[in-house]
C-alpha cells in the first residue's frame, strides 16, 4: 500500500514539475517575442522613410550616387533580413544577422549624413528637415524597444539556465535566445578629422 | 446590471462553486477508495475482509486530495498573472499597439473607445493567428489585468459594427466578473483532469510491466485495472465538471449578449456577427489543445461535443439571435430617454473655464460598469481630437513615456529646464528628444482629456521592461516634486499610473475584503469626501453634509468634516488603501456620496473631476466619461 502511495505521489510530481517549468519558460519566451514586435514596427517605419530621404537628396547630391546607392542597398538587405527574423525572433542566428544588417544600414546612413553636411541647400530643405527629424525619432524608438527586448531576453535566458530548469529546457525545446546588440557604427566612432 | 452588485455576486457564486467542488472531490475520493479496495482486495491474498479499512481510506484520500489540490493550485497560480497568461496559454499573440496593420488598428480603436467610455484601463489585446474561425474571449482577474483576444477570422470577416458588438459582449464579461469565475473553473477542471491523466499513465505503465514480465504477476493485472478505473473515474469527474462549467456559462452568455446590445444600441452588429458564425463553413471550433478546458471563455462554442444540450457552454446561436430582438427592454428605453437630456450640455463643453453642468449622480452611478453608446461616440470624439503626434505617441512605449513626462512639465522656465535636465540624466538623450518634440502637442490637449489620454497610454507603457519601468517611475516622482509642491493633476496622474502599472511589474495581491459595511470606515470616508467638498463653489461643509446624507447609516462619532489643511495627499492615500479593502456595496455607497457632494452646486470643475478620477482608479472602480 505504502509503495502505491509513494509511486502515485512521485508520478504526480513528475507530471506537474516539468509542466510548471514549461509554462514559465513559455511565458517568458512570449514576452520577448512580443518585445520584438515592438522593434519590428519601428524598423519597418524606418525602411519606409529611407527611400523618401534618398529621393529628396537625389536632386541635390548629384555627384554622390555611390553613397545613395549604398544606402538603398543596405536598406533592402536589412528589410529582407527583418522579414525572416520577424517570423521567429527566438532564433539567435537570425537576430545576429539582423544586428549585422542594421549596423551596415546605420553605417551607410551615417556616411550619407556626413556627406550631406556639404550641401547647405539640402540641409535647409523643409522636406529633408522633417524626414531627418522623423528618422531620428524612429531610431530613438528602436533603441528604447531594443532595450526592453534585451531585458526580456536576459530574463528568459536566466530562467532557462537556472537549476533545475536547465535539465528540462533543452528537452522541451527551449534554446537560448540572443540579445539584439548594436555596436556604434564606425562613422560615429571616428574622431572628426579637421583640416584647414 | 449594476457593476458593484455583479462583482459582489461573483464572490458568492464562487463560494457556491467551491461547495460543489468539495462535494465532487468527496465523491471522487470515495469511488477511488472502493475501486482500490476491490481490486487490491481481490487481487491480493487477503480477500475482502471488510468494507472499511481506515488505513487504506486515509492513504487513498491523501493521494487523491494532494493530486487534485496540486492540479488546481498549480493552474490557478499560473492564471493568477491575469488575462495575459490565459491568452498566451491559448497561443495568443499580443497586438503591438503601434501596429500598422489596418485590421489590428481597427480593433485597437474599437477597444479604446469602449474603455474610455466605461472608464476602465484598456485591456491587453491578443490575436489567435492560427484560428480562421470567428471567435473571441475575455480573461483576467479584475479590470486591471483584463485581456481580450480575438481570432484571425474575427478580424478578417467582421465589419466594424459587428466587431464592436463582439467586443461589447466581451466587455460585459469583464464588468460582470465572469472572468474571475472562469479562472476558478479552469483550475477545478484541471485538478480532476489530473486524476484522469494519472489513470492513463498507471494503466500504460502497468501494461508495459506486464509485457516485460510475461504477464505472470497477478498484481500487475490489478494495476492495469486500477489504472482503467482511475481513468474512468477521472472521466466521469470531468463530465460533471463540464456540466457545471456549461451551466454557469450558458446563462452568462445571454446576459453578455443583452449587455452588448445595451452598450452599443445596435442589435444588428452583434446579430450580424452571430449570423456570420452560423453561416460560415469554418465552425467556431478552435484547433488549440486547450480549447475544451477553456471553452466557457469564448464568444461562441469553441469545441464540439456529442451531447450538445448538456455540455454546450453556449446557447445555440439561433436562440441567441432571437433573444437579441427583445434585448432592448423597457428599462433600456427608459435609460435611453433619461440620458438624452444631459447631452445638450455637450455643446457647452467649450466653456472658457473648466466649469461644467454636472449630470445627475444617479445616472452616473447607473452608468458605472456599463457603456452608453453616447459615451462611445464621445470617447471617439476625444480620440479624434488628438493631434497625430499624440496619437502615435500613446501607442508606443518611448512616446507614451515622453507624453507622461511632458504632461508633468511645470511651464515655469526655470523649473522646466531643471526637469528636462533630470529626464536627460536618468532616461538618456532619446527620451529628452522625444519629450521636447511632443511637448507642444501635449499643451494642445484639452485639459479634461488629459487623464483619459493617460489611460490610453497604459498598454504601451506596459511594454517597457522592468528596468525601464523603474526608471520611469522614479523620474515621475522627481518631476512631480521638482517645483516643491504636488498639484491635484499630478497626484491623480501618479495614482492612475502606479495603480495600473505596478500590478504588472510587481506581484500585488488583490486586497482582501475586510469591510462589508460602512461602520468602521467613518474616518476614511469623511476625509475623502471632505477633500472633494473643499473644491465646491458653495460652502464645503454643506457639500460634505449633502454627501453624508446619502449614506444609509447614520453618521456616528468619528464622522467629522475635515479641514482642508488636513486633507493631505498622504492622508488621502491611507484612506483610499483602507477603502480599497471593502466590498462593492461599500465602494458604491462611497462613490454615490462623493458624486452628490460634487452635484450640490449643479456644476463640476476640473479639480473635482481629478479628485474623483484618482479615487475611483485607486479603488478599482470604473468611472464613465461624464
Amino acid at each position: 500500500m505504502t509503495t502505491t502511495i509513494i509511486i502515485l505521489v512521485i508520478l504526480a510530481i513528475l507530471i506537474i514539475w516539468p509542466v510548471s517549468i514549461y509554462n514559465k519558460l513559455v511565458a517568458l519566451r512570449n514576452r520577448f517575442k512580443n518585445g520584438f514586435s515592438q522593434i519590428d514596427v519601428q524598423l519597418k517605419r524606418r525602411y519606409d522613410l529611407i527611400p523618401n530621404l534618398v529621393e529628396t537628396a537625389k536632386g541635390y547630391m548629384k555627384h554622390e550616387r555611390e553613397t545613395l546607392e549604398a544606402v538603398i542597398n543596405a536598406r533592402n538587405q536589412a528589410q529582407q533580413v527583418e522579414k525572416s527574423v520577424a517570423e521567429n525572433p527566438a532564433d539567435p542566428a537570425g537576430i545576429k544577422k539582423l544586428a549585422g544588417s542594421e549596423q551596415a544600414l546605420s553605417g551607410a546612413l551615417g556616411k550619407f549624413f556626413a556627406l550631406s553636411e556639404r550641401y547647405p541647400d539640402l540641409k535647409a530643405n523643409q522636406n529633408m528637415m522633417q524626414l531627418t527629424e522623423e528618422l531620428t525619432s524612429t531610431e530613438n524608438k528602436i533603441s528604447f524597444a531594443r532595450q526592453a527586448f534585451n531585458d526580456a531576453v536576459m530574463n528568459y535566458n536566466t530562467a532557462r539556465e537556472k537549476f533545475p530548469n536547465i535539465l528540462f529546457a533543452n528537452m522541451l525545446g527551449f534554446s537560448a535566445a540572443s540579445q539584439f546588440q548594436l555596436e556604434a557604427p564606425e562613422v560615429e566612432r571616428q574622431a572628426p578629422t579637421v583640416s584647414f | 446590471m449594476d457593476f458593484f452588485s455583479a462583482q459582489d455576486r461573483t464572490r458568492s457564486t464562487t463560494r457556491k462553486l467551491i461547495f460543489i467542488y468539495i462535494i465532487a472531490i468527496i465523491a471522487l475520493n470515495t469511488s477511488i477508495y472502493f475501486v482500490t479496495l476491490f481490486i487490491f482486495g481481490v487481487a491480493g491474498d487477503t480477500g475482502i475482509s471488510s468494507l472499511w479499512i481506515p488505513e487504506l481510506f486515509i492513504g487513498v484520500s491523501f493521494v487523491t486530495f494532494s493530486v487534485i489540490a496540486i492540479g488546481t493550485i498549480s493552474r490557478v497560480y499560473q492564471l493568477k498573472k491575469g488575462g495575459s497568461a490565459v491568452a498566451e496559454m491559448l497561443g495568443g499573440r499580443k497586438v503591438c499597439m503601434s501596429t500598422t496593420n489596418t485590421n489590428e488598428r481597427r480593433l485597437i480603436n474599437v477597444v479604446e473607445e469602449m474603455s474610455i467610455a466605461a472608464g476602465i484601463p484598456v485591456p491587453d489585446l491578443y490575436i489567435l493567428d492560427q484560428e480562421p474561425s470567428i471567435n473571441a474571449f475575455a480573461a483576467g482577474y479584475s479590470t486591471r489585468d483584463a485581456a481580450i483576444g480575438v481570432t484571425r477570422g474575427t478580424l478578417e470577416q467582421l465589419n466594424r459594427d459587428e466587431l464592436q458588438g463582439v467586443i461589447a459582449h466581451e466587455f460585459s464579461h469583464i464588468f460582470n466578473g465572469d472572468m474571475r469565475i472562469n479562472i476558478r473553473l479552469i483550475g477545478i477542471l484541471n485538478g480532476i483532469l489530473l486524476i484522469h491523466l494519472m489513470g492513463l499513465m498507471i494503466m500504460r505503465s502497468g501494461a508495459y510491466a506486464r509485457l516485460g514480465s510475461g504477464g505472470r504477476n497477478k498484481n500487475q493485472g490489478g494495476i492495469i485495472v486500477f489504472g482503467i478505473a482511475l481513468l474512468a473515474i477521472g472521466y466521469i469527474g470531468m463530465l460533471f465538471g463540464r456540466i457545471i462549467q456549461s451551466a454557469v456559462s450558458r446563462q452568462r452568455e445571454y446576459l453578455a449578449d443583452a449587455a452588448a446590445v445595451q452598450y452599443t444600441r445596435n442589435p444588428d452588429g452583434l446579430a450580424g456577427a452571430l449570423h456570420k458564425i452560423s453561416a460560415s463553413i469554418e465552425k467556431p471550433t478552435l484547433n488549440d489543445a486547450h480549447a475544451m478546458e477553456m471553452s466557457h471563455l469564448f464568444f461562441a462554442s469553441s469545441f464540439k461535443s456529442g451531447l450538445d444540450s448538456l455540455f454546450a457552454t453556449h446557447p445555440p446561436i439561433q436562440k441567441r439571435i432571437k433573444a437579441l430582438g427583445s434585448a432592448l427592454s423597457q428599462e433600456d428605453a427608459l435609460r435611453r430617454s433619461a440620458s438624452i437630456n444631459p447631452t445638450s450640455n455637450q455643446s457647452e463643453s467649450q466653456d472658457s473655464d473648466d466649469d461644467h453642468d454636472f449630470m445627475d449622480p444617479k445616472l452616473i452611478l447607473a452608468a458605472m460598469g456599463t457603456i452608453e453608446s453616447q459615451q462611445i461616440s464621445k470617447a471617439r470624439g476625444i480620440l479624434d481630437g488628438l493631434s497625430q503626434p499624440v496619437k502615435d505617441a500613446v501607442h508606443e512605449p518611448l512616446g507614451a513615456e515622453a507624453l507622461i513626462f511632458a504632461m508633468l512639465l511645470s511651464g515655469d522656465l526655470e523649473v522646466e529646464t531643471n526637469q528636462i535636465e533630470q529626464i536627460r540624466r536618468v532616461c538618456g538623450p532619446e527620451t529628452e528628444f522625444a519629450v521636447l518634440s511632443i511637448k507642444n502637442h501635449v499643451n494642445g490637449i484639452n485639459p479634461e482629456s488629459k487623464l483619459p489620454v493617460v489611460e490610453i497610454a497604459i498598454p504601451a507603457l506596459k511594454e517597457m521592461s522592468e528596468t525601464q519601468f523603474k526608471r520611469f517611475r522614479n523620474t515621475i516622482t522627481s518631476l512631480i516634486s521638482a517645483d516643491g509642491k504636488v498639484s491635484l493633476f499630478e497626484y491623480a496622474l501618479e495614482k492612475i499610473i502606479t495603480h495600473q502599472l505596478e500590478a504588472v511589474y510587481s506581484n500585488v495581491a488583490d486586497p482582501k475584503i475586510t469591510h462589508t459595511n460602512l461602520s468602521k470606515l467613518g474616518g476614511e470616508i469623511s476625509l475623502l469626501i471632505s477633500a472633494i467638498a473643499h473644491e465646491t463653489t458653495k460652502n464645503p461643509e454643506d457639500a460634505w453634509n449633502a454627501a453624508i446624507q446619502t449614506l444609509d447609516e447614520k453618521p456616528k462619532a468619528g464622522w467629522n468634516f475635515v479641514k482642508q489643511t488636513e486633507c493631505t495627499f498622504d492622508a488621502v492615500d491611507q484612506a483610499l488603501e483602507e477603502l480599497g479593502k471593502s466590498s462593492g456595496a461599500v465602494k458604491k455607497a462611497f462613490l454615490n456620496a462623493a458624486l452628490h457632494s460634487i452635484a450640490l452646486d449643479g456644476r463640476s470643475n476640473r479639480n473635482e473631476m481629478e479628485w474623483i478620477r484618482a479615487m475611483a482608479a485607486a479603488i478599482d472602480s470604473p468611472l464613465p466619461l461624464m
